[in-house]
């Protein structure tokens, strides 16, 4: 550490050309008589140059090719304009209020709309669905849970998490590491990614907040302009955690709901 | 870089505005544009070539399919950016890359070969001691010397596409250079100042 690390940072104002006024002619005045931080400056400088002149443009025609064969068959995929999802919406609406009105079925579905929609409206030779048999998760995590017997960590596998957010997505490419997704209300899409601790290295960020949930501390990593979080991580029992809201940065969710959110994982994996 | 074709004349904004109401070509004329600059960055990224144009495709479709979502006021190349930064963290925690030095810099050889652009065997000498520096920095601070440095954004414009602070910015880019010399020079044995 320096008397002149404080400098650092407006060494990259400087090279960027976006220093001005006062700031500036105070900066150039101090570079003009620091040799430590010429040195900085030239040494930056350097690396630019270094990494510039030593990474080739890739002027690949065929990949571009590829890009643009996959962009056409985008484009020619029909789109489903709005008017055909909401006729799809209402269609649906319309099925199960039928199926509602036509009362309770049988003891095991009773006061369950899609268990009496299934009984009503379904394959006649199946038996009447339960609750339970409702309840199963779907066929990809059906898929996914012969995957999960491999992983060389006690998983943490909530089926949902508060704020109506329902598991739905499993997956689990390698053994140390597990990716589950949560569907919620507004398109609001959750990761949760668990890793072995041996496995996970930390990534280090200047957005992030530290705060202490049920004596574990946590890592807020906060949307600055909505002040809102976009990703957790932590560590406890030997598990790396890691929410995040998917799609974008620039959504986030409450303070407290994540944090709710937060315990809820943490209280399940307590139970297990 | 120049283009071949009609699209030389039209910027950013009128290839975007035509690819919106459903021109394909347009969006090509878009491609040619970035590709070879998104692919550079994110070879950099990764230290792997068949993975970083797999990056650079799956970018370029997502930027295809929430084009409309692109305020008319930002820079597509920005917005394009952001996409791919995003598809290689996905990708990054997803697989957890492997770091070491791949074989990929030796197939390059032939494919340079083939496109004219044959280099001496001390410049990939020098490109894999780059590679291994940046694969001893963290995510956080490969991304930012990257932008910085080989794609020529500043802090302010990092700052932006990040979602921070352009002190934190300006703080992140300068560790990052820091951390890369020192790696560096540990690589190559330089003890210079």
């Amino acid at each position: 550490m320096t008397t002149c690390d404080r400098f650092a940072p407006d060494l990259v104002a400087y090279l960027d050309h976006e220093l001005f006024g006062a700031r500036l002619g105070y900066i150039e005045a101090h570079i003009q008589f620091c040799p430590v931080c010429q040195a900085r400056l030239r040494a930056m400088r350097d690396n630019q140059r270094l990494l510039q002149e030593h990474t080739p443009l890739y002027d690949d025609p065929r990949a571009r090719a590829r890009v643009k064969e996959r962009i056409q068959q985008e484009a020619l995929r029909p789109q489903r304009p709005w008017l055909t999802r909401s006729l799809a919406v209402v269609a649906i609406l319309v099925l199960v209020s039928a199926a509602l009105l036509l009362g309770p079925p049988s003891r095991t579905a009773a006061g369950f709309p899609l268990a009496r929609f299934l009984h009503h409206f379904g394959p006649q030779n199946l038996p009447p669905p339960s609750l339970q048999s409702l309840n199963q998760p779907a066929p990809t995590d059906q898929t996914d849970q012969a995957e999960l017997a491999h992983l060389s960590f006690s998983a943490v596998i909530p089926t949902d998490l508060p704020g109506d957010l329902v598991l739905s997505q499993r997956a689990s490419d390698q053994p140390s590491v597990i990716h589950l997704t949560y569907h919620g209300p507004n398109y609001l899409v959750l990761r949760l990614t668990e890793m072995s601790a041996a496995d996970a290295d930390a990534e280090d960020s200047d957005n992030a907040q530290r705060a202490v949930v049920d004596g574990t501390e946590i890592l807020w990593e906060l949307n600055q302009r909505r002040q809102e979080v976009y990703r957790v991580t932590w560590l406890r029992k030997g598990v790396f955690f890691s929410i995040q809201v998917m799609e974008s940065e620039t959504i986030g969710i409450p303070q407290d709901r994540m944090r709710a959110i937060v315990m809820q994982v943490m209280t399940t994996q307590d139970s297990q | 870089m120049a283009l071949a074709g009609a699209f030389d004349r039209l910027d950013d904004a009128e290839l975007v505005a035509a690819a919106r109401v459903g021109d394909a070509v347009a969006f090509a004329g878009l491609v040619d544009r970035y590709h070879a600059p998104l692919l550079r960055f994110l070879v950099r990224l990764t230290g792997n070539r068949p993975l970083a144009e797999d990056l650079a495709q799956e970018s370029f479709v997502a930027a295809y399919q929430h084009l409309r979502q692109l305020a008319d006021d930002r820079s597509f190349e920005a917005w394009l950016y952001q996409i791919a930064r995003n598809q290689w963290r996905s990708a990054y925690r997803r697989q957890r890359l492997v770091r070491f030095l791949s074989l990929d810099w030796l197939t390059e050889t032939a494919r340079e070969q083939r496109f004219g652009e044959l280099r001496t065997r001390d410049d990939h000498g020098e490109r894999d001691h780059i590679q291994r520096a940046l694969d001893q920095l963290s995510s956080t601070l490969r991304e930012a010397i990257v932008l910085h440095h080989l794609w020529g954004f500043t802090a302010l414009e990092i700052a932006q596409m990040l979602n921070i602070s352009p002190a934190a910015a300006q703080k992140r880019v300068s560790r990052a250079d820091a951390a890369f010399r020192a790696c560096y020079r540990a690589l190559t044995g330089d003890s210079s100042q």
